[in-house]
C-alpha cells in the first residue's frame, strides 16, 4: 500500500490531504462541544449576563445614556473565577473602535499581559454584536478593552458570558474556514507528496543497493 | 458578475492563443495577456476613445488571436495535445484562485473604505465610468489627476460591462492581475511537479500579509480586497524582472515578453517608471550569459542583450513620455515639475539630493532624515520576519540556496541578479531619502507611509528571488541535483506558510470581511442620500466638514462624483483685529469662492469653533446646529459689494446606526 501511495498522482494527495483537515475540524468541533459539556455539568462553566454596572471600569464616563472614553484605553474588569467558552456584548460605537481585546489571567495574582489576551470581532451579519472565544479557559480575572480611542461614546447592551451553543454550530463553516481549508489543502499535500517522492528516492537507492 | 467573468473569459482566449501561437510559456500568459489589452485601452484613452479602445483591445484582439490559433492547424488531434498542455498547474492555479475570487466578491460585494481610495485609487476608476473617458478630460473633484490610468483602466476592462460602477469588481481586476503575476512565479514547474507549482504559487498567494500583517492586529487587512497600487506594482516588477531570469527562451522573445507588463508598470503610478527601470535593470543580468564563457565573450549574445535592454527602456520611456504628452495636451500641465513644497523638477531633485549626499555638511533636514532612513532599514518593522534588514537576509539566503545548490551552468547568473537586485534596492532607497526631504516637506519626519514605499520593493525582490529558487529546483541537471533543490524551495515555502499560519488570524483576512469597517463612508453615504435630491450635478459645491480632519472631504467626492466639490480652503487671517475678523473671513471666501464658481455650500459633521463665532452671519437658517447627525445643503449668493451669502436648501436629520 505504502509502495502504491508513493507512485499516486498529485490529485490523490490533494483529496487526501482535504478529507483529512475536514476529519481533523470535525475531531475539534465534537472535542469542543463534549469539553465543554463536561464543564457545564462539574458547574464550572456556568452561563450568565452582566450589566455594565457589575464590572469596575476605568477611563471612561457617563455620558447621553452611555459611556464616554477620557483617554485610548478604558477597560472593563471583573473577577470571574470561572471557565469561560465565549463572551459576547452590545455596543453601539460612535466612530470606529479599532481593536479591541479581552485580557485575562489565570492565576490569582498574576497582572494583565499581552501573551494572554484574544480579539474581540464583530459577530457577521448582526449589528454592533461583539464575541471573544476563550476557548474553555479558566479565567481568574478578565479585562475588556471595548476600544482604543479617547472621545468614543459607546453604549452598552448585556454581556452574555458562555452563550449556549447548539452543537450544530461547532461545525458551522464559515469564509475563513473555506479558505483555510483551499490554503493549507494546496500546501500539506504539496509537502506530503515531496515527502513521498523524497522517500521513495530513498527506497530506490536501497533497491539498486541490493540489485547489486 | 457576468461582466467580470466574461472579461476574465477573454483574458484566457487571449492568453490561449499566444500560447498556441508563439509558444511562450502557458503560465506566463494570462499575465501577458492582462497587460496587452489594457496597454491597448490605455493607448486609445490617451487620445479620448476609451470605449473603441476596450472594443478593440478586449474582444476584437482576443477573439481574432484565439480564432487564429484555432483555425491555424487541419490537424485536431495536435490542437488538442496544445489545448491540454496550456492548463500547466500555474495556469490551471490562476483560474482556481480567480474563480474563487470571483464568487467570494460576488457573494460579500466588499465597498470600498480606505482614505487613497477615496482620494485616488478608487475615485479615479469611479470618474472613468461615469464619463467613460480618462478623469483628464473633464473636470472633477479629484486632486492627482496626473497619476497615470494603468490600473483604473484595467478595472474598467474587467467592469465596463456592468451597466454600472461597481466596487467589487475593481477588487477582483486587481486581483486577476495579482494571480497573473503569481502564475509566472510557479511556471517554472509542468504537470509532473505540479505539487511544487502549487506549493510556490500559495506562498506567492500568501505574500502581501507576509508585508501587511506585521503584528498581531485584530482589525481586517485589505489585501485583495484594495485597490491600492503598492503591491500590485510590486509585484508586477517581480515579475517582469522573474521572466527574463535564466530562462532557455531566446533574447528576442524573453524581450518581447517583457514589453507589455513594463508599458503598464510605467503607467501605474509615478513610481512605476523607477520600477520598470528597475525590473529591465535586474533582467539584463541574467542575460550576461557571455561572461560565463570568459574570456572568450560572445558578441553576438552581448549584442542581443544590449538590444534587448535598451528596447525595454525606450518603451518605458515610450510610456511616461506618452502620458506627460497627454496630460501636456488634455489639461496643459507639465508633469517633470514633482510639485511637493520645494517646486523641483525631477532632475534637479536627483541632482540636489546626490550634491547633499556627498557632501560633508549637509543642510540638517537632509541629515535628520537620512539618519532616520537608516535607522528605519534596521528598526522598523516592515515584514511577519522583522525589519527590512531582515527581509534583505531572507532574500539573499534564497538566493544563496539557489546559488549553491543550483546547477553550474547558471551559477553566474543568479549571482548578477542577486548584485543587481541589491544595487537596485540602494538605489531605491536613496531615491525615497529624496523624495522625503524635498517632495513630502512636512511628513518628512514621521517618513509617512515608509512601509508601503518599501515593502513595493521588498515585494518585487522577494518574488524575483523565489522564481530563481523556482528555476533552479525544475531545471534539467544531472540526476538527483534537483532533489535538494526541491527541498529547500518546499523549506523557503514554509517560512511563508508557517508565519502566516503565526501571524495572520482569520479575522484579519479578506475572508472576514464585514461593512463595519467601511462604517464612516456608509454613514456619509446615508448623508447624500438624503440631500440627491436637491443636488443637480451642475452645482459647484463646498464642504464644510467642520470638526474632520479630511477623511469625510474625500468620502464626499467619492460618493458625490458626478458633483465637481472644490478643495478644501482654510481662512487664514494673520494680525487682523478680532472684530475685523467676520468680514476680512468674508472677503477671504468670496475670493476662494469666485475663482472656483462655487455655488453651493453643504456643511457636515459640526460648524467648527471658527465658523460657529464668526461665519453665523452669512447663513439666513444656521448652521451651527447641523452637527454630526445632520446634513445642510446651502445655495451660494453672491452680493453686488463683493460679500456673499447662503440661503438654505434643505436641512436633513441623519439618523446613525
Amino acid at each position: 500500500m505504502i509502495e502504491k501511495a508513493k507512485k499516486a498522482p498529485y490529485r490523490v494527495y490533494v483529496a487526501f490531504t482535504a478529507l483529512l483537515l475536514i476529519a481533523l475540524y470535525i475531531v475539534k468541533g465534537l472535542y469542543l462541544w463534549a469539553a465543554r459539556g463536561s464543564y457545564s455539568k462539574g458547574g464550572s462553566l456556568v452561563y450568565g449576563e452582566y450589566t455594565v454596572s457589575d464590572f469596575d471600569w476605568s477611563s471612561m464616563v457617563e455620558k447621553d445614556g452611555g459611556l464616554i472614553s477620557t483617554d485610548d484605553d478604558p477597560q472593563f474588569i471583573m473577577d470571574y473565577k470561572g471557565r469561560v467558552s465565549t463572551v459576547s456584548f452590545y455596543m453601539e460605537s460612535e466612530f470606529y473602535p479599532g481593536e479591541m481585546v479581552i485580557y485575562y489571567t489565570e492565576k490569582a495574582g498574576d497582572p494583565f499581559s499581552s501573551q494572554k489576551r484574544v480579539w474581540i470581532r464583530p459577530v457577521q451579519g448582526r449589528e454592533n454584536i461583539y464575541v471573544a472565544d476563550l476557548g474553555l479557559r479558566y479565567v481568574e480575572k478578565l479585562r475588556i478593552d471595548p476600544t482604543m480611542y479617547g472621545g468614543n461614546v459607546m453604549t452598552f447592551g448585556s454581556f452574555v458570558f458562555n452563550r449556549n451553543k447548539s452543537l450544530w454550530e461547532y461545525f458551522s463553516v464559515s469564509y475563513g474556514d473555506v479558505f483555510n481549508l483551499i490554503v493549507y489543502t494546496g500546501f500539506v499535500s504539496g509537502l506530503l507528496k515531496l515527502l513521498a517522492e523524497i522517500l521513495s528516492g530513498i527506497t530506490d537507492i536501497k533497491e539498486k543497493k541490493t540489485a547489486k | 458578475m457576468a461582466g467580470a467573468l466574461t472579461s476574465f473569459i477573454m483574458v484566457l482566449l487571449l492568453a490561449f492563443g499566444l500560447y498556441y501561437l508563439t509558444g511562450i510559456k502557458s503560465g506566463f500568459t494570462p499575465l501577458i495577456a492582462i497587460t496587452i489589452m489594457a496597454d491597448i485601452v490605455l493607448v486609445f484613452s490617451f487620445f479620448g476613445l476609451l470605449g473603441k479602445g476596450v472594443t478593440f483591445g478586449c474582444y476584437i484582439v482576443p477573439i481574432i488571436v484565439f480564432l487564429h490559433a484555432f483555425f491555424k492547424d487541419k490537424d485536431r488531434k495536435a490542437f488538442d495535445k496544445k489545448a491540454t498542455e496550456f492548463f500547466s498547474p500555474a495556469v490551471v492555479l490562476f483560474i482556481i484562485s480567480g474563480v474563487f475570487m470571483l464568487i467570494f466578491l460576488a457573494v460579500k460585494q466588499p465597498i470600498m473604505a480606505e482614505w487613497d481610495e477615496f482620494s485616488f485609487w478608487g475615485m479615479s476608476a469611479k470618474l472613468i465610468y461615469n464619463n467613460g473617458a480618462l478623469y483628464t478630460y473633464y473636470p472633477s473633484s479629484m486632486l492627482s489627476k496626473s497619476i497615470p490610468p494603468a490600473l483604473p483602466v484595467l478595472t474598467y476592462i474587467f467592469g465596463h460591462l456592468n451597466g454600472g460602477f461597481i466596487e467589487w469588481v475593481c477588487y477582483f481586476a486587481y486581483d486577476i492581475l495579482l494571480f497573473a503575476c503569481f502564475a509566472a512565479v510557479a511556471t517554472a514547474f509542468d504537470r509532473d511537479k505540479s505539487h511544487l507549482g502549487t506549493m510556490v504559487f500559495i506562498a506567492m498567494f500568501l505574500l502581501p500579509w507576509f508585508f501587511r500583517l506585521t503584528e498581531h492586529v485584530s482589525f481586517i487587512d485589505t489585501s485583495y480586497i484594495s485597490v491600492y497600487s503598492d503591491i500590485p506594482m510590486g509585484v508586477l516588477m517581480g515579475r517582469a524582472a522573474a521572466v527574463c531570469l535564466i530562462e532557455e527562451d531566446s533574447t528576442l522573445k524573453r524581450t518581447a515578453q517583457s514589453i507589455p507588463v513594463l508599458i503598464f508598470l510605467t503607467l501605474c503610478k509615478d513610481m512605476g517608471l523607477a520600477l520598470g527601470c528597475i525590473a529591465a535593470f535586474m533582467a539584463f543580468s541574467g542575460r550576461v550569459a557571455c561572461l560565463e564563457n570568459l574570456p572568450k565573450i560572445k558578441i553576438k549574445e552581448l549584442l542581443a542583450a544590449c538590444l534587448g535592454a535598451i528596447s525595454q527602456l525606450m518603451v518605458i520611456g515610450l510610456a511616461y513620455f506618452g502620458w506627460s504628452a497627454h496630460l501636456a495636451r488634455a489639461m496643459s500641465v507639465d508633469r517633470s515639475d514633482f510639485g511637493g513644497s520645494s517646486g523641483m523638477g525631477m532632475a534637479e531633485m536627483i541632482i540636489t539630493g546626490f550634491k547633499q549626499l556627498f557632501s560633508h555638511n549637509p543642510e540638517e533636514k537632509f541629515a535628520t532624515v537620512k539618519q532616520l532612513m537608516i535607522s528605519a532599514f534596521f528598526n522598523t518593522r516592515v515584514s511577519m520576519l522583522g525589519s527590512g534588514l531582515k527581509v534583505m537576509v531572507f532574500i539573499t539566503g534564497i538566493f544563496a540556496l539557489a546559488f549553491l545548490l543550483g546547477g553550474k551552468k547558471d551559477k553566474l547568473r543568479r549571482a548578477f541578479v542577486y548584485i543587481r537586485g541589491v544595487i537596485s534596492f540602494v538605489g531605491y532607497y536613496v531615491f525615497h531619502l529624496f523624495l522625503y526631504v524635498y517632495v513630502f516637506r512636512n511628513d518628512a519626519y514621521n517618513l509617512v507611509s515608509y512601509d508601503r514605499y518599501m515593502y513595493t520593493f521588498y515585494c518585487g525582490f522577494m518574488m524575483a528571488a523565489v522564481r530563481v529558487l523556482a528555476r533552479a529546483a525544475a531545471g534539467q541537471s544531472p540526476a538527483g541535483g534537483r532533489r535538494p533543490r526541491q527541498r529547500a524551495l518546499a523549506g523557503v515555502c514554509c517560512v511563508f506558510v508557517l508565519l502566516f499560519a503565526r501571524y495572520a488570524a482569520r479575522g484579519n483576512l479578506f475572508t472576514a470581511y464585514d461593512s463595519s469597517n467601511a462604517r464612516i463612508r456608509l454613514q456619509v453615504e446615508k448623508k447624500a442620500r438624503a440631500i440627491e435630491n436637491v443636488v443637480s450635478p451642475e452645482d459647484v459645491i463646498y464642504l464644510h466638514t467642520g470638526e474632520d480632519e479630511g477623511f469625510r472631504w474625500f468620502i464626499y467626492t467619492f460618493v458625490m462624483s458626478d458633483n465637481v466639490i472644490v478643495p478644501q480652503h482654510f481662512i487664514w487671517l494673520p494680525w487682523v483685529a478680532e472684530e475685523d475678523i467676520p468680514m476680512r473671513a468674508e472677503e477671504n471666501l468670496r475670493e476662494f469662492f469666485t475663482r472656483y464658481n462655487v455655488t453651493h455650500f453643504l456643511v457636515d459633521f459640526g460648524a467648527g469653533e471658527f465658523w460657529g463665532q464668526y461665519m453665523t452671519e452669512l447663513f439666513d437658517t444656521p448652521m451651527e446646529d447641523v452637527g454630526k447627525n445632520k446634513v445642510a445643503y446651502y445655495k451660494v449668493n453672491y452680493t453686488d459689494d463683493g460679500g456673499l451669502y447662503f440661503t438654505l436648501i434643505e436641512k436633513v436629520p441623519v439618523v446613525y446606526n
